[in-house]
């Protein structure tokens, strides 16, 4: 198994390598973004001038290590729309999708708990199966049909919570996270299966061990034996699988800030696709992609530190 | 999975499944066949109808070009007056197109290179790990959302895109499988009679694999499918006039208060496609584990 | 203002109880709506914000750094700068920064008297050297890519310090609109200061009725009452904050609900909706110019006239109104707005019949493709004109790009047919040249019809206004015959607000004038529009101990009447089922009833009420957006 040297190595190459392959998509037609500044009545000798102002007449290779060098140093370019900074913009935004990954995924734990205790308290049984049977129907939902199924039920329906908007939270608390229910929802109605059903097989195991019986013996009411004692050694891999989760969520953001109109960096990076903003495009790309990197990196070390049990037996699964 | 807790079949639900997804497969394969209208057809005195509603002058796909009939629009008509059931059998060719194809491309791809490198592991292996780490480290959609908005949005892009990005998965999976696999006893027996690498992957490793890997190529189909309508969605999927389950329920979106059923139907039956390939895939995992358990 | 007193009632030491309940804004009006129209005349406020819905977000402001010509927000250029002229309706020119214009005898230089005793935010006064620092730095063709549009000026010169002389190459009658055209960046006057310091762009000054207060990234955008505004009396609003939304349904959305106060769409459904809506106004504009579909003459099939005049037989424009743009734009058969009386433009009517004998007679089997822009929209467009063509037996591909390539292949003439704009335009003189000239850069239709070179050469030269237009429409029907373009819709631009923002849209052309718009806030009680006979249900109990909820509710239980800080008569009739009836009638200057009617609450509403009993009585605060009232109320019989 990798030592955590290595690890930080593996961790450098592939952001190496992320920034390399972003930079190539992104630049992979240069010419478009002059077509869209030059406007409608732009001839070819405008064209001209603006892809000399943009710089994008000269070599890929040289553009890329001038980007390298630059994004170092914290410069990620300017929004060719606005004239803002790529990363003040992103900074900007990041605060509302942390607070979406974050709110989504304590309400798919708040769901995912109860559930995955008690399916593996009574195994099998009829509660057990109904679960197990909502876990799949759920996760059969994509998350745009959840998101809009949501806001026809408790937006439009009954009225209980706005569809789209957001307000911070400095301005309003309540209205903040008012904002952020049915968002939250949609990703957490899904994501609570694969929460539920690790912790469901780990503590299936962890019921089985003999201490667990011994306390079953001593009389102890089971509540607290499936809180006290089963729960803790059983949500390892529920801990892992969590903040694997929150790296993966970045994807599904996207969409989910799309739809109710969240000023986050997904929506960012969906605005600046659609506007050929090719530097926010860039730069989107490439701090979503290190953010996911690096939790999963984080995760991994910590996993590997804390459980060498489980390191020795992941060797053989690779 | 619920219900098939002791058979050794797919259980009701399994089974329940295959039928709705030959169900679809049919349909999408005859979808010329059908006496309904053509999916682009736009019938201009009925936008957004309700389900049920019925027309007396629409010309449909079998008939003569100017014939007129009457119809009735079984699941409606969308924003521009077009039959929702003729789009969802035409769009069903899509989503099932990319359903199928791109985790094929994944199967094949990555479990070859899964494969070979849980087989000859070293450098290659090294290798083979450290490049799907890397296409493994972008989130997936906004790796698609880049990819397929700077090639252009067609179906040939969409499904090659969405297959490379199941290749590392495939590869995981296969490689793991491998790994166990090569040090079993049958292949230690196969070298020692002498048989060569590729007899050995062919004969002894590669039947093994299938199994597992067609499991979990279930599973990707039915996410592939979410995919593809997570795309068409944001509109940067298959572009008009071809229909497709995601860009329905996109248009249903802007009625979706005054006629929930554009956005609400295609997503039902998204809905049900992709549970079949869920129950079914993990109904062949879970057989899978069993047998293995009681070796 | 009215400042706001929560009052507790803390006597008893043991009980502070207080209802709030919920009043619906918008919901409610599930019976009957009548429409009570109030003028709102002398009741006019001062103070207070405005939300503004953005689709796009504000690009940057320094026209030279941006490069954007007329960027998406034109409309509310207006803001924080200003041009030298205005124009209104039929072009004449309003004084803004300038006084007055006059031309020279022989056409070539423009003397502009500019006004007196006017500041930019930063303190730098305006004058003539403020002028010439703008319009210098336009004029520079190393530094200014849309030069071309005043390829006729060649320079601006000091005449005294409140006059600037524009000299021209040639006579140019378009000058002062060009200049006065408030949708072109070009025409506001910015700060020297803030220019040279490089800040401009990111921190415009102006000398505009509002300044610029704060940019945050593209989500909002915030502007404050400039104090020292030269016209008396404006702007009314204190702040200005605008936030972008750029999903037409969440922007709807949000100026229901009651976050957002004004916002621009063009979503044909939502607009039907928001007509019907009584709590909305709906602004259309009347602008002209025309959404179209460019046609390159110089590719087979389309080069044969017989085709483009069969596919515009078969080219519905209903149907795109109806269908693309529900029925929100006009029908035109030029686009020169339909204030305009040409005569007879030989527009071609919809005839398949017609249409299908001319395809008879070309003989070979019509296959185009139709590049459109990748959204929506123009994915609506693309199946429509498809279906469209059908018809008649032509096979069109539509395909969708995102707008930079579609202009790309456009420009390069590398396409068959395009979706298109013509955009709105004080003097189409220019523009027309420049798009249907067979010399012209701009052309990407590759029209060349020696006839049109004509009309066009004659109306440049011409100065008679009357004979331009003249001339114009015997373009536009020159158009019309050749086919070089087929016309969708016309275009018009809604802005809607709700009822109570007073006087945004009254100045002249389509422009939005925030500084002479307020909150009429009489208006905001007009709620007769709403059912009566529904009441409110309580919806919160706060009280220190929740065994005491029953102890007040039964000491409120009746009907309780009283004034309200603002002269208002409230009364509310506290019923046993958990309900309140709520009436208020009287108000500043206008008497008005209302009853609550909502039983649920939601957090979009801006309006809250509470009470509590106070020996005999029951104090209370209304709240309602930024405006509060107190109340006193006694038992009613």
């Amino acid at each position: 198994m990798m030592s955590i040297g290595k690890k930080l190595l593996r961790f450098i190459l592939v952001i190496l390598a992320v920034t390399a392959i972003t930079f190539l998509m992104v630049n992979i037609l240069p010419g478009d973004v002059s077509y869209l500044i030059g406007g409608e009545s732009a001839t070819t000798e405008d064209i001209q001038d603006i892809r000399r102002d943009l710089g994008l007449d000269r070599h890929i290779a040289v553009r890329y290590v001038e980007w390298l060098g630059r994004m170092l140093g914290g410069d990620l370019g300017e929004s060719y729309l606005s004239g803002e900074p790529v990363f003040s913009a992103i900074l900007n935004r990041l605060p509302v999708t942390i607070e979406l990954l974050v709110i989504s995924q304590l309400l798919a734990l708040l769901l995912a708990l109860p559930a995955g205790i008690f399916s593996a308290y009574r195994s099998n049984g009829f509660t057990d199966r109904l679960i197990n049977t909502a876990g799949f129907a759920t996760i059969s939902i994509p998350s745009f049909v959840m998101a809009l199924v949501a806001i026809y039920l408790f937006s439009i329906q009954l009225r209980w919570l706005p569809a789209t908007g957001y307000t911070p939270f400095w301005e309003d608390p309540v209205a903040n996270l008012k904002s952020f229910v049915l968002p939250a929802l949609s990703i957490a109605l899904i994501e609570w299966v694969v929460l539920m059903r690790v912790l469901r097989s780990d503590m299936i195991s962890t019921l089985k061990q003999d201490y667990i019986l011994m306390a079953r013996a001593k009389g102890l009411p089971p509540w607290k034996i499936l809180l006290r004692h089963a729960l803790r050694p059983s949500s390892l891999t529920l801990v892992t699988v969590f903040g694997l989760q929150v790296g993966r969520l970045l994807g599904e953001a996207v969409i989910i800030e799309t739809i109710f109109a969240l000023p986050g960096i997904g929506r960012l990076l969906i605005t600046a696709i659609y506007a050929r903003d090719y530097l926010m495009v860039q730069g989107c790309a490439l701090l979503i992609t290190i953010g996911y990197v690096s939790i999963n990196t984080a995760v991994d070390m910590v996993y590997g530190i804390i459980d060498p049990r489980i390191r020795g037996a992941r060797s053989h699964a690779g | 999975m619920p219900g098939s807790k002791h058979s050794g079949g797919l259980g009701a639900l399994g089974w329940c499944s295959l039928v709705w997804l030959l169900l679809v497969a049919l349909s999408a394969a005859t979808a010329d066949l059908w006496a309904i209208p053509p999916f682009d057809r736009m019938d201009w005195d009925n936008l957004s109808a309700r389900p049920g509603t019925r027309s007396s002058a629409v010309v449909l796909q079998t008939g003569a070009d100017a014939e007129k009939r009457s119809y009735v629009y079984w699941l409606g008509t969308d924003t521009m007056g077009r039959d929702v059931v003729s789009r969802l059998i035409h769009g069903a060719r899509i989503s099932l197109a990319v359903g199928l194809l791109a985790p094929l491309i994944g199967f094949i791809g990555g479990g070859l290179l899964g494969c070979l490198a849980g087989y000859f592991r070293g450098r290659f292996e090294s290798l083979v790990v450290a490049a799907m780490d890397v296409i493994l480290a972008f989130p997936g959609l906004v790796l698609l959302l880049v990819v397929t908005f700077y090639l252009g949005p067609n179906l040939f892009n969409l499904i090659v895109t969405l297959g490379c990005l199941t290749v590392p998965a495939f590869s995981r999976v296969a490689r793991a499988q491998t790994l166990v696999l090569r040090d079993r006893e049958f292949v230690q027996a196969a070298r020692l009679t002498g048989a060569g690498h590729f007899t050995i992957l062919l004969r002894e490793i590669i039947p093994n694999l299938l199994v597992h890997m067609t499991a979990y190529g279930l599973l990707a189909a039915a996410f592939m499918i979410m995919a593809e309508g997570a795309i068409s969605f944001l509109g940067l999927g298959v572009p008009a006039p071809t229909p497709s389950w995601g860009g329905m329920i996109a248009e249903g979106r802007e009625v979706l208060d005054e006629a929930p059923h554009v956005s609400m139907v295609p997503a039902g039956i998204m809905f049900l496609t992709v549970l079949a390939f869920n129950l079914i895939g993990d109904g062949l995992r879970q057989r899978k584990e069993r047998r293995a358990s009681q070796l | 203002m009215h400042q706001s007193r929560k009052l507790r009632f803390r006597r008893y030491g043991w009980l502070i109880c207080s209802l709030v309940l919920g009043v619906c804004l918008a919901g409610c009006g599930q019976e009957k709506k009548s429409v009570d129209a109030a003028a709102a005349d002398g009741n006019m406020k001062a103070g207070g914000a405005l939300y503004f819905g953005l689709e796009v977000p504000f690009q940057g402001f320094d026209i030279i750094e941006t490069g954007a010509l007329n960027p998406p927000l034109a409309p509310l250029n207006n803001l924080i700068l200003e041009p030298l002229f205005r124009r209104d309706q039929e072009g004449k020119p309003i004084p803004v920064l300038g006084l007055s214009a006059s031309v020279t005898a022989d056409g070539k230089a423009w003397d502009i008297k500019l006004r007196q005793g006017v500041a930019f935010h930063d303190g730098a006064p305006f004058n003539a050297d403020a002028v010439i620092h703008h319009w210098s730095r336009i004029l520079d063709p190393e530094k200014f890519r849309g030069r071309r549009i005043l390829r006729p000026v060649r320079s601006v010169e000091k005449v005294a310090e409140y006059m600037v002389r524009f000299n021209l190459e040639h006579p140019w009658p378009p000058f002062m609109s060009v200049i006065s055209n408030e949708l072109l960046l070009l025409a506001f006057i910015p700060s020297p200061r803030a220019v040279e310091a490089g800040t401009h762009d990111r921190q415009p000054v102006g000398t505009g009725p509002f300044k610029f207060a704060k940019w945050q990234s593209s989500d909002h955008f915030v502007v404050f009452k400039n104090e020292n505004y030269w016209q008396a009396g404006k702007p009314r609003f204190n702040k200005v904050v605008f936030r972008t939304i750029p999903d037409p349904q969440a922007r709807y959305a949000s100026l229901v609900s009651g976050e957002i106060d004004v916002v621009a769409l063009d979503r044909g459904n939502l607009i039907q909706k928001a007509k019907a809506d009584p709590e909305l106004t709906v602004y259309p504009s009347q602008v002209n110019g025309a959404e179209i579909i460019l046609i390159n003459t110089t590719r087979p099939p389309l080069d044969d006239i017989r085709v483009r005049r069969a596919l515009a037989l078969a080219n519905s424009q209903e149907h795109h109104v109806k269908m693309v743009y529900g029925n929100t734009v006009p029908l035109v058969q030029h686009p020169f707005g339909n204030e305009w009386d040409c005569a007879d433009v030989a527009y071609p009517e919809y005839d398949l019949r017609q249409a299908r004998q001319l395809l008879a007679d070309y003989g070979k089997p019509v296959e185009i493709e139709l590049l459109h822009s990748n959204t929506s929209r123009g994915r609506s467009i693309g199946e429509l004109q498809q279906q469209l063509f059908k018809e008649i037996g032509v096979v069109l591909k539509p395909v969708g790009l995102s707008p930079g390539p579609q202009m790309m292949k456009v420009v390069q003439k590398d396409y068959q047919l395009a979706t298109w704009r013509i955009p709105p335009s004080g003097d189409y003189g220019p523009n027309f040249y420049a798009k249907y000239h067979s010399r012209s850069p701009g052309n990407f239709a590759g029209y060349d019809n020696p006839e049109m070179d004509r009309l066009l050469e004659m109306q440049r030269l011409e100065t008679d206004p009357e004979k331009r237009r003249a001339v114009l429409c015997r373009i536009a029907r020159q158009l019309n015959r050749d086919v070089p373009i087929l016309y969708r819709g016309g275009r018009r631009y809604h802005v809607i607000t709700k009822k109570n923002i007073r006087d945004m849209m009254d100045s002249p052309g389509f422009t939005i004038d925030l500084a002479a718009a307020w909150l009429d806030e009489t208006v905001n009680f007009n709620m007769a529009a709403y059912a009566i006979e529904q009441n409110v249900a309580f919806t919160e109990f706060e009280c220190a101990d929740p065994g005491d909820v029953d102890a007040v509710k039964s000491r409120i239980l009746g009907t309780w009447k009283g004034k309200d800080s603002w002269g208002a008569v409230i009364s509310m009739n506290f019923k046993a089922d958990d309900t309140v009836d709520l009436h208020r009638t009287g108000g500043p200057g206008k008497t008005v009833t209302y009853t609550v009617c909502a039983p649920k609450v939601y957090f979009q509403n801006r309006a809250s009420i509470e009470v509590t009993p106070v020996d005999g009585r029951l104090e209370g605060v209304w709240t309602f957006g930024d405006y509060k009232g107190e109340m006193v109320l006694e038992r009613d019989g």
